[in-house]
C-alpha cells in the first residue's frame, strides 16, 4: 500500500484528508510541525508528501530542503501547500503546488497523478 | 475620513518610544501611542465584533512597514485557510504577506495532544524561529477547554508574558467573552480591550471599550467601532478627546456678515468670528436659506464655507439657492463652499464629527464659516442621548479653536405656538441664539426674526418680519411690520401688495 505523508499544522484538514486518502486506499501519516516531519522522516518513506508551507517549528520549505538533501528521499514527490503561490525566485524543487483553501478534487487528482491510484481503487463494491 | 490611525494632532509615525503602533484608525490615539512592546494584551468580545480583523489588521499593518514578523496562532477546530479567505475582501490583506511576513499557525493539535504545556513548548519554538514583532493567538477558549482549570489558564498566561515580555513581543490574546468565566488570567495581563455588538433598539452597536491598560494614559469608556472594507475603524467619543480645551482662542475677533443687509445691522455687523450660534426655527421657516446666505456672504468676502447637512442633497441645494438669487453654485465650483452631504441614515455620532473635524482641519485658513443642517442629524445618530450635552460641548469648542464661525439649526415643532427647545444644551453652548418663527394673521403666515441672545456683544433686540423673495433673504429695517404682525394691526404697505 501506497504511503502518503500529510505535513499541516490544521486538524480539521490533516484529519479530512487522512480520510479521504484512506478511503481512497493510500496509507497515511500525519505531522504537524516541521520538527515532527523531519523526526518522522528518520524512519518512514512515503511515497509522497503532501507538505503544508506555514507549519511551526520549522516551516515547509525546512522541510523540503531536509528531503531534498537526503539521499534516499531525494526523489520523492512533494505537493506544496499554501495559501500564496511559492516565490518565483525559488527553485523549482516540488511536484506540485496547491492552492488553499483546499480543493479535495485537486489534492486527490494530484496524488493519483504523480503516485498513482491508491489500493481500492477499481474495487467493487459489493 | 484619514486613512492612518493618527490622533486629531498627528503623532508622528512609529509611535512613542517603547512602542509599536497598531494603525488600526484611532485605536492607537486612544490608547495614547499604542501598545507596548513585549506587553500582553487581552482582545475579548462576542462572535461578531471584530476581534479576528482587528488581530490581522494589526498584523498586516504592521507587515506593511517591513517593521517585522507577525506569527498569527489560532486554537481553533477549523482552519485558518477559512479566515484568510474571508480577510481577502478587506483593503488591508497584502496576500504577498502572507507565510513571507505573517506566519499563520494552528496550535490546534499540539494543544489536544499535549495540553496548556504542549501549546506552550510550541510557541516559545514558533516566536524563537520567527522571531515576532507581534504575536496573535486567537481562541483562548479552546486554551480553557484543555487546560487543567482555571489555575492552568492563568499559569499559562503568565509563563508566555514572561516570554515575550523578555523577547519584546506584543501579545493579543484573543478571546470570546464568556459571563459564566471569571478571566483570573486578566489580572496578570498589561491590558484588557473589549470589543462589544450589542442591540440599542433596532440597532446594532459596535464599541469598543478599555479596560486596563497598564504602564499608560488611555480614553476611557466606550468608543464607537465600525467595520468596513477598510477593516476596523474606531471613532473616539468626541467629549472625552477634548475634555481639556485651551481657556480661549487667540485670534482677534471679527463679525462675519450674512449679507442680509438689516439683519446684519441687528447684530452689529455680523456674527463674532470663532463663534457658534443656534439657528432656531420651524420646518419652512428659512432656516437652511439664511445659512447658505450666511456662507455665500463669506465666500465672497474671501472666506471658505462648508455646507454639512442632512436632508437635502447639494444639486436640490444649489437649485433651492438660486431659486431666490443666492448664487452657491459659482462658489461651489469654485471651492469656496464645500457641500458635505449625510444622507439621512444609520450614522454615528462620533464619527459624523470625526468627519467633520477633519474636513475643518485640512486647511488652517482663518476666518472659515460652517453651516450645520441640522443638530438633529447628530442627535439621531447619538446611541445614549445624555451624551448631547458634553458632546456639544466639545464640539463646539473644537470649532472655536479651528477659527471657525458656525451657524447650527435647530428644528423647532411645526405646530406649536410655545418655543421649546429640542435640544435645550445646545443653547448654552452656543454665544448666539437666532429664532425664526411664524405668526398666522387673518389667514396669512408671516416670518419674523429675532436674536434672544448674543453673548458679550451688543445686538438689536427687535422683533423683525424676515421674507424670503425671489431677490434673496430680507429682513425690515424696522420692528413696525413686526410689531403690526403681532398685534394684529398690520396694514397695507403704501404702493406694495396687500399685506395681512
Amino acid at each position: 500500500m501506497k504511503t502518503v505523508l500529510v505535513v499541516d499544522d490544521e486538524f480539521d484538514l490533516t484529519s479530512t484528508l487522512k480520510a479521504v486518502l484512506e478511503d481512497r486506499g493510500y496509507r497515511t501519516c500525519v505531522c504537524a510541525t516541521g520538527r515532527e516531519t523531519i523526526d518522522c522522516l528518520r524512519h518512514t518513506r512515503p511515497d509522497l508528501i503532501l507538505l503544508d508551507v506555514m507549519i511551526p517549528l520549522g516551516s515547509g520549505y525546512t522541510v523540503l530542503d531536509r528531503v531534498r538533501a537526503t539521499a534516499d528521499l531525494a526523489g520523492t514527490p512533494v505537493v506544496l501547500m499554501n495559501n500564496v503561490p511559492p516565490p518565483a525566485d525559488r527553485a523549482v524543487r516540488w511536484q506540485a503546488f496547491i492552492r488553499k483553501p483546499l480543493s479535495l478534487a485537486a489534492v486527490v487528482e494530484a496524488v493519483e497523478k504523480l503516485i498513482g491510484p491508491g489500493a481500492s481503487a477499481g474495487r467493487e463494491v459489493t | 475620513m484619514r486613512e492612518s490611525s493618527d490622533s486629531p494632532e498627528g503623532t508622528t509615525p512609529g509611535g512613542a518610544a517603547g512602542r509599536v503602533q497598531s494603525g488600526i484608525p484611532r485605536l492607537d490615539y486612544i490608547l495614547k501611542g499604542g501598545f507596548f512592546h513585549g506587553g500582553t494584551y487581552t482582545v475579548m468580545g462576542p462572535p461578531g465584533s471584530g476581534k479576528t480583523i482587528l488581530g490581522n489588521q494589526f498584523c498586516f499593518n504592521l507587515a506593511s512597514t517591513g517593521a517585522g514578523a507577525c506569527v498569527y496562532l489560532t486554537l481553533l477546530v477549523e482552519s485558518y485557510d477559512k479566515m484568510l479567505r474571508h480577510l481577502e475582501s478587506l483593503r488591508f490583506y497584502k496576500p504577498e504577506h502572507v507565510s513571507e511576513r505573517i506566519v499563520y499557525v494552528s496550535g490546534y493539535p499540539a494543544l489536544k495532544t499535549g495540553g496548556a504545556d504542549g501549546l506552550l513548548a510550541l510557541i516559545r519554538g514558533t516566536l524563537d524561529e520567527h522571531k515576532p514583532v507581534i504575536f496573535v493567538i486567537d481562541g483562548m477558549e479552546s486554551l480553557r477547554q484543555f487546560a487543567d482549570g482555571e489555575q492552568k489558564v492563568k499559569e499559562f498566561v503568565h509563563e508566555l508574558q514572561a516570554y515575550t515580555a523578555m523577547t519584546g513581543c506584543t501579545t493579543l490574546l484573543m478571546s470570546f467573552k464568556d459571563p459564566s468565566y471569571a478571566y483570573t488570567e486578566n489580572a496578570v495581563v498589561d491590558g484588557i480591550i473589549e470589543l462589544s455588538d450589542t442591540l440599542v433598539g433596532p440597532r446594532a452597536v459596535r464599541e469598543l471599550t478599555v479596560h486596563k491598560f497598564r504602564g499608560g494614559d488611555y480614553l476611557r469608556g466606550r468608543h464607537e467601532v465600525e467595520i468596513t472594507d477598510r477593516g476596523i475603524v474606531i471613532h473616539p467619543r468626541t467629549e472625552i478627546q477634548f475634555d481639556k480645551p485651551p481657556e480661549q482662542a487667540t485670534e482677534q475677533r471679527i463679525r462675519m456678515a450674512f449679507g442680509v443687509k438689516e439683519f446684519d445691522k441687528m447684530l452689529f455687523g455680523g456674527l463674532p468670528s470663532g463663534s457658534a450660534t443656534a439657528l432656531l426655527g420651524a420646518p419652512g421657516a428659512g432656516k437652511t436659506m439664511l445659512g447658505l446666505s450666511f456662507l455665500v456672504e463669506g465666500a465672497r468676502q474671501g472666506q471658505k464655507g462648508v455646507y454639512f447637512g442632512f436632508y437635502e442633497p447639494p444639486p436640490r441645494l444649489i437649485e433651492k439657492a438660486a431659486q431666490i438669487n443666492i448664487p452657491l453654485e459659482k462658489y461651489v465650483e469654485s471651492g469656496q463652499v464645500e457641500l458635505l452631504w449625510q444622507p439621512p441614515l444609520e450614522h454615528m455620532l462620533d464619527s459624523l464629527a470625526e468627519q467633520l473635524l477633519e474636513k475643518i482641519r485640512e486647511t488652517d485658513e482663518p476666518r472659515r464659516r460652517l453651516f450645520v443642517d441640522g443638530i438633529e442629524g447628530f442627535r439621531a445618530a447619538s446611541v445614549y442621548p445624555d451624551r448631547m450635552p458634553r458632546f456639544l460641548s466639545a464640539f463646539c469648542n473644537q470649532l472655536r479653536m479651528s477659527d471657525v464661525t458656525a451657524l447650527i439649526t435647530e428644528e423647532l415643532p411645526l405646530f406649536r405656538p410655545d418655543i421649546d427647545m429640542p435640544n435645550p444644551e445646545l443653547a448654552n453652548v452656543v454665544e448666539t441664539v437666532v429664532l425664526l418663527r411664524y405668526v398666522e394673521l387673518r389667514s396669512q403666515l408671516h416670518r419674523l426674526i429675532s436674536v434672544m441672545k448674543m453673548r458679550e456683544s451688543q445686538y438689536d433686540t427687535s422683533i423683525r418680519e424676515f421674507k424670503i423673495t425671489d431677490a434673496g433673504v430680507e429682513v425690515a429695517a424696522s420692528f413696525e411690520s413686526a410689531e403690526a404682525i403681532l398685534t394684529g394691526l398690520a396694514r397695507t404697505s403704501p404702493g406694495g401688495e396687500g399685506r395681512a
